[in-house]
């Protein structure tokens, strides 16, 4: 450690500096860590809702592959679907997604896994009119999103 | 005398770096999804004709009804009994004929190759070799729910479905290859699936 010198004693006192030298590369590594491990969440979210727990999940790896569909409710308290940035009705779901596969331009052993982000009040009649429209529509990858308890 | 050396002042690079930083903290987000994976089924009948086809005593039919309760077998259960029923249905260890048959994966890759389905009949055929030639059992889950049940419930059910079979196949861990079933490669643990395969049937619940 870099001790400065008090000039003018017979016996130098010291005082100990900390070298901050290093605080950049600290800083940098944080900063790197950030850049790699984050992502720019381009979506809005509309629509209220809350997952419900399970605990044997799978963490999605392929986070590129992945295209959100939220079911929560509106701001009037009405069940809705919101896809990319949209709130739209069921039946142009199909349209939609068929739009968002072909701009996806996937290699043929990659498909897209779309993350359901259901509310848990919402009625099993809507979800499995949304799973019908995916089936339709030939997107048959799905994650259903959940919180994660330890059971 | 002696020159001092230009320097380049560093104390500026760990305030740019840290403006740098904030503005990511403050930005992204470290969002990624979790949940259960599932594939749906594609939009045609063979499905359905497969349901009818399984024997009955191969089916284990969990209804959700209106108010959210789950009913096996005409009566009422509560979530942590399903547990035991779905291991015991499936592994058969008395083998009842109420509750699931077994087949050897021998028997299974003839009846796949037989369907021409080359690339399952290879999956088993490497989990003959890694578990031997074992009886592994037919059963199916049928999960029906009524219209009105919640979604969280459907979750909750999918979830104590899961970690049932999870169970199992920890259970089949230990007992064939002696090991824990965190320390498989991955080999094991495919033909672990391939063995105990989690095998939910959803009707076109209409």
């Amino acid at each position: 450690m870099q001790g400065r010198f008090i000039r003018g004693n017979k016996r130098l006192k010291s005082i100990q500096v900390l070298s901050t030298a290093s605080l950049p590369d600290i800083i940098f590594m944080l900063l790197f860590f950030f850049m790699v491990t984050t992502t720019f969440k381009t979506n809005k979210l509309l629509l209220k809702f809350k997952e419900p727990y399970a605990s044997e999940t799978v963490k999605i790896k392929k986070k590129r592959l992945v295209r959100e569909i939220i079911v929560g409710y509106s701001d009037k308290a009405e069940t809705s679907i919101q896809i990319n940035n949209e709130i739209i009705k069921l039946t142009q779901l199909s349209e939609y997604i068929n739009k968002i596969k072909n701009e996806a331009e996937l290699s043929p052993d990659n498909e897209l896994i779309f993350s359901l982000k259901i509310d848990k009040n919402i009625k099993m009649e809507t979800v499995n009119a949304l799973t019908k429209e995916l089936r339709k529509a030939n997107a048959l990858l799905i994650n259903y999103s959940t919180l994660k308890t330890n059971k | 005398m002696r020159r001092e050396q230009p320097q380049i002042n560093a104390g500026s690079i760990a305030d740019i770096a840290f403006l740098l930083l904030i503005f990511f903290l403050v930005t992204a987000t470290m969002d990624y999804s979790k949940g259960i994976m599932r594939r749906l089924q594609p939009l045609n009948d063979t499905i359905k004709k497969n349901i009818s086809e399984v024997q009955k005593r191969n089916v284990l039919t969990i209804f959700i009804d209106n108010k959210n309760n789950l009913i096996i077998d005409k009566r009422k259960v509560k979530p942590s009994e399903i547990n035991a029923l779905i291991k015991d249905f499936i592994a058969n260890p008395t083998e009842n004929k109420e509750k699931s048959s077994k087949i050897f994966l021998s028997t299974r890759k003839n009846q796949e190759l037989f369907n021409k389905n080359t690339e399952a009949a290879n999956e088993i055929q490497r989990a003959i070799d890694i578990l031997g030639n074992i009886k592994t059992s037919e059963g199916i889950i049928l999960l029906k729910y009524d219209k009105a049940s919640n979604f969280e419930t459907y979750i909750k059910v999918q979830d104590i479905i899961i970690t049932a079979f999870k169970e199992l196949r920890e259970a089949m861990a230990m007992q064939i290859l002696n090991k824990h079933i965190d320390k498989l490669n991955q080999e094991q643990m495919l033909a672990l699936k391939t063995a105990i395969p989690v095998n939910i049937a959803e009707p076109d619940n209409n």
